[in-house]
């Protein structure tokens, strides 16, 4: 899975936020606020496919917690984005 | 090629239509410093903007200015600048910003002060502003695009205040924390598509909003809105 469009995300206020960029600018207009798991799941996921255990994996090591620990808060932020249709391919 | 003094940058403005000669009039650049940077506007730069409103039909020399003030959006942000949707006034040696959504009455606030205040009130621009920042310390500056009141000076002021004016039927102003009218500032910018000049954007509103006091006014459109306003923002810091 990755996301359908290209994003830029940064701190603005203490505030993680996410801007589509690009040809997308147009596609998908305003900000997506982000908590620090949604943060880091969307930087993963800006630099390409990847399969959600890899994506699971990977934010369970950043956070230094087990995977089954992440794995609630991961798999509701992917169905979010599923739900608004920021995401193409497949995932869970 | 003219050359201009846009934000203390100098700005080679390539353009073909007099309509954007005469609006950058006060702005012309004199000196022998080379461009900062070119902004040079097509005739398919043209056309795109005007396929942009297909059931309105602009005169050439006006989109060419849209183009320009576009272009300028892009560029800034790679020089630690950037376009802004607002107006800014100095007042008592602080440089304050007014944001609303379309129709809220940002420019009748304005004018409020002005009318109220006098000459202690100097409309720095009335619509689009660029903030341009200096080390840590945000600077904004007139523009020749100042909307249909035209309101600007070719002036600048160190910006200290951020306000959003939302209409109520009663006056009244407080603090806030800049992050809860994040989403409100953010519709007020001019976002670039490029992605260096969109993130460097994200960059430098964080910066403004580090060292801004961030406001909310509530207002009507009566002078005491202007005159709570001033006490609260210029009377209490």
């Amino acid at each position: 899975m990755k996301l359908r469009y290209n994003f830029v995300v940064r701190n603005v206020a203490g505030q993680a936020v996410a801007i589509a960029v690009g040809a997308d600018s147009e596609q998908f207009k305003g900000m997506i606020k982000l908590n620090s798991s949604g943060e880091m799941i969307f930087k993963i996921l800006s630099t390409g496919d990847i399969t959600f255990d890899a994506l699971l994996a990977q934010v369970a090591d950043h956070f230094g917690i087990s995977e089954e620990t992440a794995r609630p808060s991961v798999t509701a932020f992917i169905d979010q984005l599923r739900q608004n249709e920021l995401l193409e391919g497949q995932g869970i | 090629m003219a050359l201009y003094s846009l934000a203390d940058f100098v700005v080679d403005i390539e353009n073909k239509y007099d309509f954007l000669t005469r609006q950058c009039v006060e702005y012309q650049y004199s000196g022998t410093a080379p461009a900062d940077f070119t902004v040079r506007v097509t005739e398919e730069d043209i056309r795109a903007e005007q396929n942009m409103t297909p059931d309105i039909r602009y005169p050439a020399g006006y989109l060419e200015s849209v183009c320009a003030y576009r272009k300028l959006c892009i560029e800034l942000p790679l020089h630690d600048a950037m376009l802004m949707h607002g107006s800014v006034i100095s007042c008592c040696g602080r440089g304050i910003a007014f944001f609303a959504r379309s129709g809220v009455g940002k420019t009748t606030h304005t004018m409020l002060w002005k009318q109220v205040y006098g000459e202690q009130v100097r409309i720095i621009n009335g619509d689009k502003p660029i903030l341009r920042f200096f080390d840590d310390v945000p600077f904004a500056y007139g523009t020749p695009w100042a909307g249909k009141e035209k309101l600007q000076s070719n002036d600048r002021v160190p910006l200290t205040d951020i306000c959003f004016i939302e209409r109520s039927p009663d006056n009244s102003v407080f603090r806030v924390e800049p992050v809860e009218r994040l989403n409100a500032l953010m519709q007020q910018l001019l976002l670039p598509s490029d992605p260096a000049a969109a993130e460097k954007t994200l960059e430098l509103t964080d910066r403004m909003l580090s060292v801004c006091n961030v406001w909310v006014i509530r207002c009507n459109i009566s002078e005491e809105a202007a005159i709570i306003a001033y006490g609260t923002i210029i009377g209490e810091i």
